[in-house]
This record gives C-alpha cells, structure tokens and sequence, in this order.
C-alpha cells in the first residue's frame, strides 16, 4: 500500500488510554491499580494476593485465557490492569512459541516470534479500546548503569517494550520517599515519563484514604489530552486563516505592515509570512526587521 | 554569544550520560563529524518529505534516494502547513538554535529513519532525548511526535524498501524548560572550557 499524505487532519478526542504504571517489586503498584474505576485485575504475576484493596481478579497461566475473554465477560469493567506487562508478554511469548515452533529459537522467541508478538500485542490492545475499556500496563523496573547515571527502565523483554512505550498514552513511576509513596509522570535524568497532564509528583493517598485516586488521575489525562486536541484545532484554523491571508499580501509594504500585526503571534505562523515572502522575492533584513525588494545582503 | 545547535547539545548530554572519552566526542561530532549512508538517507527522506504534496504514493524519491513503500505499509501522514521551522533561543549565556521538521498547531513532528526494526534502546533514546525538549520549549508546544519510517536497503543502491512508521509520543510537562536550561548551561560550561566546541559545522 502506498503511503497516503493527508492534509492536517481534525484532532481526535479519546475515550479511552492506555496507562504505563512501573516500580521497583513491592513498592505497591497493584494496590494503586484497583483504585481505578471498576477494575478487572490480570494477575500474570500471582502477586495479587498481597493487595489490600484486592478486587476482582483473574488468575492467568497461558494466553488461551485472555484470548477467550469476551466483550460481554469483560462488560461489568472500566479499566484492565495487566499484572504485569513483562510476564504477560512472556505468557503470549510461550503461546506463540506453541502454536508455531519457527518463531521459537531455544525457548526464546526467533526475529520473526518477535514480530508476531508485537502486533498480537498491540492488537490486543486495540480490542480492549474496542471494548472501550482503560487499560493499565503495570511493569517491575529495571535498573541499569550505564556511565556516570543509573537508568530505570521496564522491566520486560528487549524487542517488545518499544511497542509499550508507543502504546501507552501516559507513563508513570512510583516511587518512596521518606514514608510516603509518590508517583510522578514527568521525564527525569535516567528515568522514564509521559505526563500529557503535567502533573507534579503526586502523594499517593493510603487505599482506604482514596479508594478511587487512579480513576481520577485516569480522569484528568483524558481531559488534558482531549483539551490539546481541542487547542489543536484552533491552532490549526488559526495557521489556516493566517495562510489565506498571507496569500492575498498585495505588495511588499503589505509584508511590512502584516509583519507588525503578527508580532505576537507564535513562530509557526511568521514562518508562513518569510516562507510566502520567499516565493515572492523579497527578503528579509535582520538589521531593519523590515522585508525588501530581492535579496538582501548578509 | 555562544550558540549551539540542539543537535550537537542533545549529543553532549548523551555524551556525558556514556562512558566514552572526550577526545571521541570532539572527533565524532566537531573534528571529523562523518556522513554515514543512513545519515544520507535520513536527509533525503526528510527533503522529499518536505517536498510532497497531499496524495498516495507508492515511492518518493529526493537527493538520488528512492523510498519504496512496502505492500503491507498501511500508514497516513499529516505534513501539517509549518515545515522546516527555523527556531532559536537563549538559554542563560547559550543560543541555542533548530529546526523542526513540522509543527501542526501544538504538535511538533520529527521524521526519522531507522534501517532495522525499531528496538527498545532506539525507543527509549528517543524517549531520553531533550530533542523534543528543546523543540517543545521553543515553540511552546505541548505535544511531540517522533514519526520513525522502519526500513530495510534494497539490492539496488540507494533505494530503501519502507516497512513500517512508528509513532512515539512525548509531552510538555511542568520543569520542561529548567531542565533545558540546566542543559544549556552544562553545555555553556563545557564551551567555556572546551573552545572545540565553538566550531560546529551548519548542518547542510
């Protein structure tokens, strides 16, 4: 198929995301998943149990079990938590291997296996959005020195976490400090983030304190992404109106004088006004900060 | 005022975070920076798609480059209307300057091209990177789009077969620009002390 180019296209609104929660083991990441709303626990870990606020779960050996899952089987839930991503792709990794031995290389998954992962992988993924369900990935950290820095990193098989790391909308660490456990989304020095609601490091109440404290963050980043598609939007119409504009510039002192009116306007938009002044022959001079005929000496 | 492209500031932190010398560094990226085949490449994807106009297409060529689309390639691209947005800032002492490939409203778009599947190394360097960081703070954008064409050399010379595009995703969050500007000054710090670094070539 080819490529097929597009004019800007509308911003989408999402119902639904895709959330990345990681942390050193015991450090309480399923506890914070069953404050989501109406969750539905895959324990690929057996670590359940341990949760205070335990909710429902199931209880998964092999990916036959996910596999028979059914929209109505999964219709009393809101959110998905997979507990977690590492061992669950291990588990789809054997069945892959099962179901067909080219893709299995020493009880590792061959080049291709991994291919195959990723896209069953993401095409499950996509079947819970179907769903429309939220689905929480919970991953061990890994860390790793490299250097002068330690970085943290997914715990989970080398070729298949960059297929994690474009799913998931919005990525999260928790973590201790002092006697309070804290999750930050943000980016840091050799450590992961996506924080599309630019959330500081946030406490993360005891259980029983906020029974529904990751609905409501799951809450905000729907809100904070679906208000930059919005923005988007006026952003797009307004480069669009400033283009139309720019186009119908009779002269070059209709340049100089657009330049003046758009002083404020974002360095997206003066580079339509230089790139439409380009075309017509004119050129801009640094020192003046005025458009002239031709080019202009440097 | 010293002034540094996010590139070769991006290559310093990177830099830094390694176990390499410094001596590799100053060959690497200011002495005797190479061109390698992919970079060529890379530059030619990015020139015809700076070039192409909305529409379907099997192949794009630029700069004696042929991309071909793969049969399963299944992938829509939005150019947006602000291509090759020159951007620049000033970073305490530092000026540090871009250009983006893209940029779509509030989102910024790079291309990439990546010969071989994208790995997690590759994923999360682009994850890593204050490429996005930068571009994000200077053009106050909220959201970032590395747009990586996976693909593979032909038998012929310079014709790439395109597989795949990936799509990885990063966001302005609340200390984007302190840590740009902590960045910058590192880097300053190093120009300071390491005039080499004065002398970046201009991209071509």
């Amino acid at each position: 198929m080819p490529i097929r180019i597009i004019p800007a296209s509308a911003p989408m609104t999402i119902d639904q995301v895709v959330l990345g929660i990681y942390s050193l083991p015991g450090i309480g990441k399923t506890t914070l998943g069953f404050t989501a709303e109406a969750p539905l626990l895959l324990d690929f870990d057996k670590g359940a149990h341990r949760a205070r606020n335990r909710k429902d779960t199931v209880s998964i050996t092999n990916w036959d079990e996910i596999a028979s899952l059914t929209e109505d089987d999964l219709k009393p839930y809101k959110t998905i938590i997979v507990d977690t991503v590492g061992r669950a792709l291990d588990v789809l990794s054997a069945d892959i291997i099962k179901n067909n031995p080219k893709h299995g290389n020493g009880g590792a998954l061959s080049l291709q296996g991994f291919g195959v992962l990723k896209s069953r992988f993401s095409s499950w993924l996509k079947t819970m959005r179907t769903y429309r369900k939220d689905v929480i990935l919970l991953a061990h950290m890994d860390e790793k020195t490299e250097g002068e820095i330690t970085k943290e990193r997914l715990d989970v098989q080398g070729g298949s976490k960059a297929e994690i790391y474009k799913s998931v909308d919005a990525m999260g660490k928790i973590f201790i400090e002092g006697k309070t456990r804290r999750l930050d989304f943000s980016p840091r020095e050799g450590s992961l983030g996506k924080n599309p609601a630019q959330f500081e490091v946030l406490d993360v109440p005891d259980c029983a304190q906020g029974p529904l404290f990751l609905a409501e963050i799951i809450r905000s980043i729907k809100q904070s992404i679906n208000q930059l598609s919005a923005e988007q939007l006026a952003q797009q119409k307004a480069a669009e109106e400033w283009a139309d504009r720019i186009e119908k510039l009779p002269n070059l002192d209709a340049f100089n004088e657009t330049m003046v009116v758009m002083k404020n306007e974002p360095k997206g938009i003066k580079k339509l006004l230089m790139d439409a002044a380009t075309n017509r022959g004119l050129a801009f001079n640094t020192k003046t900060k005025k458009f002239e005929e031709g080019s202009v000496a440097a | 005022m010293i002034s540094a492209s996010v590139s070769l500031v991006e290559a310093f932190r990177w830099w830094q975070d390694s176990t390499l010398d410094w001596q590799w560094f100053l060959e690497k990226y200011i002495l005797h920076p190479e061109t390698t085949p992919e970079m060529e490449a890379g530059t030619a994807l990015h020139d015809a798609l700076e070039h192409a106009t909305e529409g379907q297409y099997q192949a794009l060529s630029a700069r004696g480059f042929t991309f071909l689309f793969a049969e399963d390639f299944n992938h829509s691209l939005d150019l947006g209307r602000i291509k090759e947005c020159l951007v620049s800032q000033v970073y305490g002492d530092l000026l540090v300057r871009g250009r983006s490939d893209v940029l779509d409203g509030n989102i910024v778009r790079d291309f990439k091209l990546r010969i071989g599947p994208l790995d997690a190394d590759k994923a999360e360097g682009y994850l890593d990177s204050y490429q996005w960081r930068f571009y994000l703070d200077m053009l106050g954008a909220d959201r970032f789009e590395y747009k990586v064409f996976e693909a593979t050399e032909t038998e012929e010379r310079h014709v790439y077969l395109v597989r795949d595009l990936h799509t990885i995703t990063q966001f302005r969050y609340p200390e984007l620009h302190e840590d740009c500007v902590k960045l910058a000054s590192r880097y300053r710090e190093a120009a300071v002390n390491f005039p080499e670094l004065l002398q970046e070539r201009e991209a071509a």
